[in-house]
């Protein structure tokens, strides 16, 4: 045991697995085993029906576009911003955070005001004839807005911590900025970088909140995995609404796993560091 | 090549960092940029690199102008405060870095690349160390990794930040004696910044001392030690005794009571008389009184106390320490003079 820290009580210990065994396990628990309670057959056949099927579809087209789009553009916004100073940095910073604070339902809504029928942007958009809104175009748009920060998120701190000095190393060795992002900047965060992708994936395909806003409910088209899945269960489709989100949790459940063991993975890095420092 | 520095000037936000520098350094020469922390000397340091730009002013390498010309085109080896050693890659692959990020045409063939590792490895004294990783180093080595993965790419000039600040004062020693051996078998152009006066005047030929984002003087180290140009100087680059006084008609008359007056070339005005402790001749009976007495190694520590004020005076080695409340006279005829406020 650490010598810096008292013993941990036992009943703090208690607490927390208590707290983590009735709030967290129990209900995953619960997912699956009446997922599996149906049978496996029954089960699958949910997954016959075309609707589930496109709902599938629809989640990994929106996480496909989603995760690239916020990957690079969560990247290239947090080189700018823990390298350089600039005006508005620090409200950039602020902003970025906002997805995560507002309520998913307003991440939803602000692309109905702006791309709904009487949008800002409703006339460009009719001229052009393309659906956003109650359309796939409307879903990533939700979606690569609630998970913009993800990335963002893992990498800032790092790169500020890191600082700018092997990236100038690089120049100074004689690499072009594109050979110093692809040789020094891109390894130096490449774990917390998966992680954040990881997350940002996680996100996309479970988000609720801001997609029920801008999908408009169209069975077959604009309905997402977790749309699909609250959709069966107000038909009172209850094993079929099990079955998908048995489906979902699993993803859900792989993600963590991937996470947990790139964070052992990082962890036994920087312990080789302290152990040599 | 050689280094010229024309007028350069440069402004953080409203508080300038350097005015107006002008520097020079010959064709392999080692110059040490030498001041407190905040003087401009390694934003100097960084704009001769390229990682930085000045307001207005040239850099000139080898009597090229900079001006536009990026650090990755400079040919410059840059050995950073905290190494900066790429941490995802061995130490060998530190080193090629610089031969491997040549355009294609300019790149030399592996086993090449690899040749030019092992020697330089050699020259660091570090030949069996080529497969470990930055974080599995000493403090030294991967001082000495940085130099060579700086010294790969054949710079025209090297570039030395604070080369041994973060190591321990044995280590530092070797690496100091080391460089300056390294220096003078490649005979390569040598800057190196630090804000340390005893590294600055052991390694470098000439030394420039930076105040403030100005420089103060440019010497050889046996100049700026036989003729500080300012009371700044003279104060940073060793120990000093400082006593007020006033200039009259030649004459400096000491604010200290005991002191005899001395001739002065200044014009009339406030002045500082400054000398090093060694300087200051020490004999017996006169007004001044003995207070301390130190055996410091070779030579002995006095305590002079001349009216109000405590003098150090520093006696030759074998000189006999005087008595403890005796009285005595102190020879100032070594002083140095410069104006006050």
């Amino acid at each position: 045991m650490n010598p810096r820290f008292p013993p941990v009580p036992i009943v703090a210990v208690l607490a927390a697995l208590a707290a983590l065994g009735g709030l967290v396990l129990l209900p995953v628990a619960a997912l699956f085993a009446e997922a599996a309670g149906q049978g496996l057959g029954r089960a699958l056949a949910a997954f016959d029906d075309p609707d589930s099927l496109a709902a599938i579809r629809l989640t990994l087209l929106v996480a496909a576009i989603s995760v690239p789009v916020n990957t690079l553009g969560g990247l290239a916004a947090s080189w700018c911003i823990a390298r350089f100073r600039f005006t508005g940095r620090g409200v950039l910073l602020t902003f970025i955070e906002l997805p995560l604070s507002v309520s998913p339902v307003i991440s939803g809504l602000v692309w109905v005001l702006l791309f709904g029928a009487q949008g800002w942007f409703a006339p460009a958009v009719d001229r052009l004839g393309v659906q956003v809104i109650f359309a796939t175009p409307g879903l990533v748009l939700a979606t690569l807005f609630v998970t913009f920060p993800f990335v963002v998120r893992q990498l800032v701190p790092l790169m500020q911590a890191q600082g700018s000095e092997e990236e100038e190393a690089a120049l100074t060795l004689g690499a072009s900025p594109w050979r110093m992002f692809w040789h020094v900047t891109l390894p130096n965060v490449r774990w917390a970088l998966l992680q954040g992708v990881l997350l940002l994936n996680a996100r996309a395909m479970g988000e609720f909140g801001a997609v029920t806003v801008v999908s408009g409910r169209i069975r077959g088209q604009t309905l997402t995995m977790p749309l699909q899945i609250e959709a069966l269960y107000n038909d009172f489709q209850a094993p079929a609404a099990f079955a998908m989100a048995g489906l979902l949790a699993l993803l859900a459940l792989v993600t963590l796993a991937a996470r947990a063991w790139l964070e052992w993975h990082t962890r036994r890095g920087t312990d080789k560091t302290m152990a040599t420092a | 090549m050689s280094l010229a520095l024309h007028g350069i000037f440069k402004q953080f936000g409203t508080t300038a960092a350097l005015h107006g520098v002008d520097l020079k350094a010959a064709e392999g020469e080692f110059l040490a940029l030498l001041g407190p922390s905040g003087s401009g000397k390694t934003t100097l340091l960084r704009m001769i690199a390229g990682l930085e730009t000045a307001e207005s002013g040239r850099v000139l390498i080898g009597g090229a102008d900079m001006a536009g010309v990026p650090a990755r085109a400079r040919g410059v080896g840059f050995v950073f405060q905290h190494y900066a050693l790429f941490r995802h890659m061995t130490v060998a692959d530190n080193i090629a870095f610089g031969l491997r990020v040549r355009p294609r045409a300019q790149r030399p063939g592996r086993a090449a690349i690899r040749a030019r590792v092992a020697d330089l490895l050699g020259l660091v004294q570090m030949p069996e160390l080529g497969a470990r990783y930055p974080d599995q180093l000493s403090g030294g080595q991967r001082q000495r990794v940085a130099l060579a993965r700086a010294l790969a790419i054949e710079p025209r000039m090297l570039l030395l930040d604070e080369p041994f600040g973060a190591l321990d004062a044995a280590v530092r020693r070797d690496l100091r004696r080391w460089l300056r051996d390294l220096h003078n078998r490649t005979g390569l152009t040598t800057v190196m910044v630090t804000h340390d006066q005893a590294e600055a005047l052991e390694v470098a030929d000439r030394v420039a001392i930076l105040r403030a984002g100005r420089v103060e003087q440019v010497d050889t180290p046996a100049g700026l030690w036989a003729s500080p140009a300012t009371a700044f100087v003279h104060r940073f680059i060793g120990e000093s005794v400082e006593l007020p006084c006033t200039v009259a008609d030649g004459l400096a008359r000491f604010a200290v009571a005991g002191l005899p007056d001395l001739p002065c070339d200044l014009p009339a005005g406030p002045a500082l008389a400054m000398l090093r402790p060694h300087e200051i001749g020490l004999s017996a009976g006169g007004p001044a009184r003995v207070r301390g007495v130190a055996v410091a190694g070779p030579a002995v520590r006095v305590e002079v106390q001349a009216g109000e004020t405590m003098i150090e005076v520093l006696l030759p080695p074998g000189a006999a320490p005087p008595a403890l409340g005796s009285a005595c006279r102190l020879d100032l005829g070594a002083a140095r003079f410069y104006p006050r406020g």
